[in-house]
């Protein structure tokens, strides 16, 4: 097949206008040394044929004659033309690859551990007046009231099988701000279920219970089955109280604590519903309830008015709902200024 | 050597009159010996060799080279680098080929070794370009090189126009940024903009193909 390869053939592939089989051919036929000497002939001269620019030839070639006259100074010269092919042009910029990657690794561990909480927990939020249903893989329900926020392990949520800090545990391990109805599953493995708030630990087998975990403190009402509450004492001693459906457990800040049996233990906390049940609820409460629920804040006048209670339940899907029915009952003002509510008795005419 | 021939006519002969004898005679037939007038010359001395064999394919070694480097001043300089080692390193003296041969051989060789030392410079190992280059890190067969040029030329080909025309005058002209951003109204933040562009498009589409080799510094330096 060498036959084929002649002049043309390689004036064409020079001009990369052969096919990846031609190439194949002149390959092998170049490797044998009798053609080298063919193949560079022809190159030569083709590069005659198709100069890509034309160089100063009368300079260089007196700078060669220089060179090669000029023995004493040739060892410099030759030098210095050795840099020269890499000194002139800097075509891509330096950069030190290792540093780039080094630093980059550094910040992504650091990224990495700044984040740990947001990679590792899924956060489930809720917006002011916002109510949501949260359905755990275990098969557990949980209803976030409004302006509430429900933290759950991303990977490792009831992986009994792993006990390592941040990436498993033998329990169901969730976080709670704000406040939410806990519709726990029993597992057949007992595996107990963990709610952790700001200042108490709520430990469930299977059943359902609310919790209220607000800056103004912690609440549980247990609706069924049965729940252990860990909490600490103002002298820092951690406690546990055992609670039966009905019972409403609140807990300070500061960690003082009191436990009460409900008469009539609701079927649902009447939030789920966006309903609001008030017995003999003062001003004061209705205020932190406007605060955590829709983010309003209220200023009561004077502290009379502060002391009126209201009873009885009422629906109210959005917060000027509730300020109107408020409003009504308490037959009060209610002001708008900016952000702020100013509530007022109204003036006997 | 070769065995010479016994005549000095030879000498007296034109070498542009010699060539168009050359090219006269089929091909085949035509590549054993038209060098024999210059080794006449680095016989009788290796200065004039030399110099007939710069004046002969200084021009078109050059113009090989750019299609490697694609700069007018590195494919010069590289190939005068060889013309002085070839007469400093008295290379005339060991060669068993054709000047023309080893001259085109070794050019290519050059300019493999100095694209890849820019590929891997752009890399940032700059303890790399001190290891030396094995003959295994070099294609293994002379008609590579041809891909590896047409490989280059297609890789600027495909670069957009304004890139491209910045990239030339900047690499194959050898101007300064300023200089053509004073020629095309642009400003030199652009200009520098395209090169920094062009370059690495470049070195994108050459490196995998031609300079995978470095991955074994890369890795070896690491560990």
């Amino acid at each position: 097949m060498n036959e084929h390869i002649n002049k043309q053939r390689l004036f064409d592939y020079f001009a990369g206008k052969s096919t990846a089989l031609e190439k194949k051919q002149i390959d092998e036929w170049s490797r044998e040394p009798a053609h080298q000497e063919q193949f560079y002939h022809w190159l030569d001269e083709w590069e005659q044929a198709h100069r890509q620019f034309t160089t100063n030839l009368p300079v260089t070639f007196s700078r060669y004659h220089d060179f090669l006259y000029a023995e004493q100074s040739a060892a410099t010269n030759l030098s210095t033309a050795e840099e020269t092919p890499f000194r002139s042009i800097r075509p891509f910029g330096r950069r030190t690859w290792l540093l780039w990657a080094v630093a980059a690794s550094v910040t992504l561990l650091v990224g990495l551990f700044a984040f740990r909480d947001q990679l590792l927990t899924r956060t489930y939020e809720t917006a002011y007046g916002e109510t949501r249903v949260v359905n755990l893989p275990d098969g557990s329900a949980v209803t976030l009231n409004s302006n509430s926020s429900l933290q759950i392990p991303r990977f490792s949520f009831g992986k009994q099988w792993l006990d390592i800090p941040w990436f498993g545990s033998p329990t169901r391990q969730v976080g709670l701000t704000g406040e939410a109805l806990f519709s726990v599953t029993h597992t057949t493995t007992n595996q107990r279920f963990v709610v952790n708030t700001a200042n108490a630990e709520v430990v469930v087998l299977g059943t359902e219970f609310t919790v209220f975990a607000r800056p103004r403190g912690t609440k549980v009402v247990l609706n069924r089955g049965k729940v252990e509450v860990h909490y600490q004492q103002p002298d820092r001693q951690s406690r546990q109280v055992t609670m039966k459906p009905g019972d409403l457990l609140s807990l300070t800040p500061k960690g003082e604590l009191t436990h009460q049996q409900m008469q009539q233990p609701p079927a649902n906390p009447a939030w789920t519903e966006h309903r609001f049940v008030f017995d003999k609820t003062p001003l004061t409460e209705i205020v932190a309830i406007l605060a955590e629920n829709y983010g309003l804040t209220a200023e009561i006048a004077d502290a009379e008015t502060g002391q009126m209670t209201i009873s009885g339940a009422y629906s109210a899907k959005t917060a000027d709902e509730l300020l109107r029915i408020i409003a009504e009952v308490l037959n009060i003002d209610i002001d708008r200024k900016s952000d702020k509510l100013i509530l007022t008795q109204k003036l006997l005419q | 050597m070769r065995q010479t021939g016994s005549t000095r006519i030879e000498l007296a002969v034109d070498p542009i009159l010699f060539q168009s004898m050359d090219a006269a005679l089929p091909d085949e037939l035509a590549a054993p010996d038209d060098e024999l007038f210059i080794r006449r010359a680095f016989e009788q001395d290796a200065r004039l060799g030399c110099e007939l064999l710069f004046r002969r394919y200084y021009d078109t070694l050059c113009s090989h080279a750019v299609r490697f480097v694609s700069s007018r001043a590195i494919a010069e300089d590289l190939v005068a680098e060889i013309f002085c080692q070839f007469y400093a390193e008295k290379v005339f003296q060991t060669i068993t080929v054709s000047y023309r041969a080893y001259l085109y051989k070794t050019v290519r060789h050059r300019a493999y070794n100095y694209l890849r030392q820019t590929i891997r410079r752009d890399t940032g190992l700059e303890e790399a370009q001190y290891q030396g280059v094995s003959a295994a890190q070099q294609p293994d067969a002379i008609a590579q090189y041809e891909e590896l040029y047409q490989d280059v030329e297609r890789a600027i080909q495909t670069l957009p126009i304004q890139r491209r025309r910045i990239y030339l005058l900047h690499h194959f002209d050898g101007k300064k940024y300023a200089e053509i951003a004073d020629e095309l109204g642009l400003s030199t933040r652009t200009v520098e903009v395209q090169i920094r562009r062009a370059s690495h498009h470049l070195r994108d589409l050459l490196k995998d193909k031609w300079f995978i080799g470095m991955l074994w510094v890369i890795t070896g330096y690491i560990s």
